[in-house]
């Protein structure tokens, strides 16, 4: 082998392979390295949309609650189309988690809990439905334990699905903006070896050129070139939508089962009638929830409406201000009216103005991910040709020197 | 026609409970030994008063009353005058700032049927409880309707009176020496005793033989003590009394153990469930108010004597109790009941 080496046909038959080879390599891990992007930013988008699908079963059934919950306080039967709704929201929910369960051992497992949950959740508004149309206060019981299976079951086990596929999200952003890095180092490493040996190869035969490997470099440098910029390109897209409509969608979701939740709150609280501390307090809660994410969404996009809870948060004011004075009567009237001056109509047009802008915030998102898909499996495919095509031509050039030899 | 809940037979109990209890069931706080449930129920052991008490052979032991403070249905007796116009309190007293307030803040229950529950048709808080906060806010406005409803589980009736949230509570509260140390009391308004609800055709026939048995009670709930002399018995300690009966349909309670009249209220909701044993206690109702306030407990003891010498008194309980204490297999009476007479002398 030493002495295989110390030849100089041997030598040349060694920098040739090695060229061929590393040219060769750039092709496959630069072809490698746009299917990684083009996978991460794919699963980035799925991630998102299931993120938003937990989000969405959430809202739908926090949406029921608050319905159902809104017609225990007016008190009476509950309007026939109102309780279809229910039902209709309760099977999409259940529909909801079936579709959802993927692959995931551990989201499974979640899912099952919110499943369990579900039914438990089921069953006691069912009964408080059942003893509410008797006129039986134990109705308020199974309201509470209903309650107490969506707030303290379904919500928080939906709530931590999502933020593990936001946070699984955010880890296919990272893994794509390292695909980058990574096509860049490999370009960077076949292009000094193909110089190196360029260069030695002048110097050994004391000529200039060598054109076959030169073209071979060039064939890198240009495939390297285009590549850089078609990943700068897609990195540059993949950044302007997580910091634009990524974001604004995750947040109007948020902020939409935050606002369901605190409407079937102020329901609760006027219900208990002063003795609903828990509530107050998680209202609170998802108040802030609901601001902060505006304020989320709002850096993120461009809503329309700067501000779309501030309507139904100065009838919430209103409301709680009549009823710590005392004018209960006043207080439900004012939650539970249809009139346009009510928490109801107030609500309605939040969470119609949250529900459009999401609508419009992810359809922007799902455009935006495609088209920063959009040419990578093709320049993948072109860098993987200039590869293969360099580490052809580099042998060539090195096999003109060879023949030299014979 | 027999006397309903004579006051003679009353206080010949309450004396021979002092001597029999003295240092015993009387007066002591209920320490709950463990405490392993999560949310809304707990699993709690309440402590015998003293020591541990021996599992009782009886249930027909006559129901006692502490009466350390003397008899705790004995109230301030309402002054001369002490039922001015409405609309007219006197100057500088409690019932003039009720007055310009507007309201009576009132804490109710709105989960006890009969006694006091949000009825689910009109979304109204009514019952027994709610007629009397009626005839204080006519007393004082000339309008029952001027009342401020505040609904209070049962561990918070004490303290929001304490706190001064509320002026006063009408929410199935017992008077008890304990409690008067710590607020005031009207005059007993309403005579109850408690009992055990189980499932009809149980073979159980009082609280001895459920050993081993899982028992709903109400958190700090006078019901609570009774059970301290059952360390076999397992405890569900709840906030709210309908959730006791919730567990009971549920299944994951064998029994409820309250007074009389919430669990009448009950077996309304329930047919399947069925009032047993004799009365283990005496609970005499009365209506709560600050300690500081004894100016508005002569006012309303004054409005209790007017509700029970007007007819307001039976015909409220025609109409929220009538016959379901029996119904419910709960004893009570059949006939034209009789209101418990005031008892003054604090």
């Amino acid at each position: 082998m030493r002495t295989y080496l110390s030849s100089t046909p041997g030598r040349l038959r060694t920098g040739a392979v090695l060229c061929a080879v590393t040219a060769l390599f750039f092709g496959g891990a630069g072809f490698l390295s746009f299917q990684v992007r083009s996978q991460a930013q794919a699963e980035a988008h799925h991630q998102t949309e299931q993120a938003v699908g937990f989000q969405e079963i959430l809202t739908q059934v926090l949406q029921a609650d608050a319905r159902s919950t809104n017609t225990y306080l007016r008190g009476g039967l509950e309007p026939v189309g109102q309780r279809a709704d229910h039902d209709a929201a309760l099977s999409d929910l259940s529909r909801g988690l079936v579709e959802a369960c993927g692959n995931d051992a551990a989201a499974r497992e979640r899912l099952a809990e919110v499943n369990a949950s579900l039914t438990l959740y089921t069953e006691a508004s069912a009964t408080a439905r059942a003893n509410n149309r008797q006129g039986f206060p134990v109705a308020s019981a199974y309201l509470r334990q209903a309650s107490e299976h969506l707030r303290k079951g379904i919500a928080p086990e939906l709530e931590a699905l999502a933020a593990s596929e936001t946070g699984r999200s955010d880890d296919s952003f990272e893994q794509a903006r390292w695909s980058s890095r990574l096509f860049l180092l490999f370009g960077l490493t076949a292009l000094g070896v193909l110089l190196c040996f360029q260069w030695r190869l002048a110097r050994s035969s004391h000529r200039v050129l060598n054109l076959p490997m030169l073209v071979a470099t060039l064939g890198v440098l240009t495939a390297l070139g285009g590549g850089t910029a078609m990943m700068t390109l897609a990195q540059q897209k993949l950044d302007d939508l997580h910091e634009g409509s990524y974001s604004a969608t995750i947040a109007l979701s948020r902020a939409r089962v935050a606002g369901f939740d605190a409407k079937a709150l102020e329901s609760l609280i006027l219900i208990a009638r002063g003795g609903a501390d828990e509530d107050e307090s998680r209202f609170d809660q998802r108040m802030d929830q609901i601001e902060q994410s505006l304020t989320e969404a709002n850096r993120a996009g461009t809503l329309s409406d700067a501000d779309p809870v501030a309507e139904w948060l100065a009838v919430h004011e209103r409301i709680r201000t009549l009823d710590r004075a005392g004018d209960w009567d006043a207080a439900v009237e004012l939650a539970a009216t249809d009139s346009s001056t009510g928490a109801e109509s107030a609500f309605l047009r939040f969470s119609q103005s949250v529900g459009s802008e999401l609508s419009g915030e992810s359809a922007r998102m799902s455009s935006q991910f495609r088209d920063a898909e959009s040419g990578l499996d093709l320049a993948g495919a072109g860098v993987l040709l200039s590869g293969i095509l360099a580490g052809g031509f580099a042998w060539w050039g090195f096999s003109l020197r060879r023949e030299e030899y014979r | 026609m027999r006397q309903f809940f004579p006051l003679r037979a009353a206080l010949v109990t309450s004396v021979a409970g002092a001597v029999l209890l003295s240092g015993g069931l009387t007066g002591c706080e209920s320490a709950p030994r463990q405490t392993t449930g999560t949310g809304q129920q707990s699993t709690a052991r309440p402590a015998p008063s003293s020591g541990t008490a021996p599992e009782p052979t009886s249930t027909t032991a006559q129901p006692t009353l502490d009466t350390r403070c003397g008899s705790p249905r004995a109230s301030y007796a309402p002054g001369p005058g002490a039922l001015p116009a409405p609309g007219k309190m006197p100057r500088g007293s409690t019932m003039e700032q009720i007055q310009r307030r507007g309201r009576l803040v009132a804490g109710v229950s709105a989960d006890t049927l009969l006694f006091g529950y949000r009825n689910p048709i009109s979304g109204q808080i009514e019952g027994f409880d709610v007629d009397l906060l009626k005839a204080v806010s006519r007393a004082i406005f000339g309008d029952g309707r001027a009342i401020q409803y505040r609904v209070l589980p049962s561990d918070e009736r004490i303290p929001v009176l304490k706190s001064g949230e509320v002026d006063i509570v009408a929410a199935t509260l017992t008077a008890t020496c304990e409690r008067w140390r710590q607020i005031s009391f009207s005059s007993v308004y309403f005579e109850a005793g408690q009992r055990v609800l189980v499932a009809k055709g149980s073979t159980v026939k009082n609280l001895s033989q459920m050993a081993g048995q899982k028992v709903c009670v109400t958190r700090t709930s006078t019901s609570l003590k009774t059970l301290g002399a059952h360390p076999r018995i397992e405890v569900v300690q709840v906030a709210h009394l309908s959730d006791c009966l919730a567990l009971f349909q549920q299944g994951k309670v064998d029994g409820v153990t309250s007074d009389d009249t919430v669990l009448a209220g009950f077996v309304a909701q329930d047919p399947h469930a069925v009032v047993i044993g004799p009365k283990m206690t005496e609970e005499p109702y009365a209506l709560g108010m600050s300690a500081k306030q004894k100016d508005l407990v002569g006012f309303v003891n004054a409005v209790l004597e007017q509700v029970r010498e007007d007819g307001t008194w039976k015909a409220s309980y025609r109409r929220w109790i009538g016959d379901r204490l029996n119904t419910a297999g709960a004893g009570g009476t059949t006939g034209t009941p009789t209101p418990p007479q005031p008892l003054y002398g604090r």
